[in-house]
């Protein structure tokens, strides 16, 4: 009884992004035939547009990893976005300070991104903890928070004094990833994605850990009363979605910036929660949508390019997908017994 | 709520002995357990499993088997045993807890609290809205618990089932414990006392 639902609201999802961007091709003057093939030769059509699909996946995945681990522990973790500023700006001071010693400082600087992340996550945590403040509300106000420290750290601190813009230093060449592949932008850092899509998959399924965690979400007055320590489940599971969506930002300073720039992220955080929703907080169809935002945010780019449809309008499309599955889901929960 | 209390669930001040021995209890789930506490909640729905957990894994909470991977053998050895001895009957372990009959889902939260040898077991109407087959099988399983040596705190609000329990009764009425009454006590009495009316 399981499955057809779920396929049922992949099929309505592949219905409305298909729709919506052929509407708003319509809408922008442009034949919607066109602005479709242009999408799809744009963000898979060739190595150069695999290239920018997975580059372009990397930060989604693994924000959408990142709202999964916290969905399945529920908590509605709205602070993708400020957490993955966060570790962009530690990477971006760490690998500007640090020795260009390739290895060593890769990993400090992603070690310094996850911990950011972690930590952006620390305020929200305790307030829910202490004053029961829901996290939605604190998560989605240290984003603007970490926006304007952004904002701010490129001006300020992090100013690169040697450029004319609001921009960090960059990175050491040698510490930066380099393409995998010649003729395409994708660098390592979307195995770290895949990696934690896969790594999620195992650790709610078969740990000991996961099933408590899918526990204290399912039903935290139940795991309470079994003797479950909710809030320290809680905090872990809160804190590693902070950590992974830091990590996201870490990797694209290394992988595709090199730096950090104001504004930063172009909600990165958002779409990642986006593809956790759609994927019902289930790793694997969560990290497939995420590459179907990313493909979709490659193939606009291309179409723009083609047929004059702005990119922008197709930044509308997974916002209209969501709510219309949302919507669906709750009729369905609505008319199910 | 005297009862929930000692089980952690809500805030408590004073002191538990079970057969004359004082046991820590701090209010917190985990220190009741820990001492060696079991906890039948008025709610099985709600707070004694979690519905789209399987039969196996309401069985393995709250220390699942395994270090790093869960030890899927264990879990399911351990789940064929603790179903057939407390005579759950379910499509299977693997099933949602959801899919149990009512009567069936209390078998299950019994099957796992009674588990580990409780000292004390706090039990919450433990068989409202269950048949008469399911109560009785219920009661037989606390019996059994307090034969197997712990001590056993059941609440009930039916009059009819006080005396089944075959411990000692005491009714509370508004958080005042009354005196153990007799076997034999007439229903009407009992009523009496549970409504608040002097005996």
């Amino acid at each position: 009884m399981r499955t057809p639902p779920r396929v049922l609201a992949s099929l309505v999802a592949a219905g409305t992004a298909v729709a919506s961007l052929a509407l708003l091709a319509l809408v922008a003057g442009a034949s919607p035939l066109d602005a479709l093939r242009s999408l799809a030769a744009g963000s898979l059509g060739s190595r150069a547009a695999l290239g920018e699909t997975l580059v372009r996946s990397t930060g989604l995945v693994l924000t959408a990893m990142a709202g999964c681990l916290a969905l399945k522990a529920g908590v509605l973790n709205i602070g993708l976005e400020g957490q993955f500023l966060a570790g962009a700006a530690a990477a971006a001071a760490a690998g500007a300070a640090l020795p260009a010693a390739p290895l060593p400082t890769r990993f400090l600087v992603l070690a310094a991104a996850a911990a950011a992340g972690a930590l952006w996550v620390v305020p929200a945590a305790l307030l829910a903890e202490k004053r029961e403040v829901p996290e939605v509300l604190s998560t989605i106000l240290l984003n603007l928070v970490a926006a304007t420290a952004v904002s701010g750290l490129v001006r300020g601190a992090l100013r690169d004094p040697a450029g004319d813009y609001p921009q960090s230093r960059p990175l050491p060449d040698a510490v930066r990833l380099g393409p995998l592949l010649a003729g395409s932008r994708a660098t390592a850092a979307f195995l770290f994605a895949f990696a934690a899509a896969a790594g999620l998959a195992i650790l709610l399924a078969a740990t000991p850990l996961g099933l408590k965690l899918r526990a204290i979400g399912l039903s935290p007055k139940a795991a309470r009363a079994i003797g479950l320590p909710r809030a320290r489940l809680r905090l872990l599971a809160f804190a590693a979605s902070g950590a992974l969506a830091g990590l996201a930002g870490g990797l694209e300073v290394l992988a595709v910036t090199g730096r950090l720039y104001d504004p930063f992220s172009a909600g990165v955080g958002y779409s990642g929660l986006a593809a956790a929703l759609l994927g019902q907080a289930q790793p694997v169809p969560s990290a497939a949508a995420a590459l179907v935002l990313a493909a979709l945010g490659a193939g606009s780019s291309a179409m723009q390019r083609d047929t004059g449809v702005p990119a922008a309008l197709a930044s509308l499309v997974p916002g209209v997908v969501v709510l219309t599955v949302l919507a669906a889901r709750a009729r369905a929960a609505r008319s199910a017994p | 709520m005297i009862a929930s209390a000692i089980a952690g669930l809500a805030p408590f001040a004073g002191e538990v002995r079970v057969a004359g021995e004082p046991m820590p209890v701090s209010g917190d789930p985990l220190a009741f357990r820990a001492a060696g506490g079991a906890f039948v909640p008025a709610d099985r729905r709600d707070e004694g499993l979690v519905l789209d957990l399987s039969l196996a894994e309401n069985l393995a909470l709250p220390a699942p088997p395994g270090r790093v991977l869960l030890d899927r053998p264990a879990l399911r050895r351990r789940a064929a045993e603790r179903l057939s001895a407390f005579a759950v009957r379910g499509e299977s372990a693997d099933a949602p807890a959801r899919s149990l009959s009512g009567g069936n889902q209390q078998k299950l939260v019994l099957a796992r609290e009674l588990a580990g040898a409780p000292r004390l077991v706090v039990a919450i109407h433990p068989t409202r809205g269950l048949d008469l087959a399911a109560s009785s099988a219920v009661r037989a399983r606390l019996a059994g618990a307090c034969a197997a040596g712990a001590s056993v705190l059941a609440v009930s609000a039916d009059p009819d089932e006080a005396f089944l329990f075959r411990g000692s009764v005491r009714v509370v009425y508004r958080g005042e414990v009354g005196p153990a009454l007799p076997p034999g006590t007439p229903l009407v009495t009992l009523g009496r006392m549970m409504a608040g009316l002097a005996a």
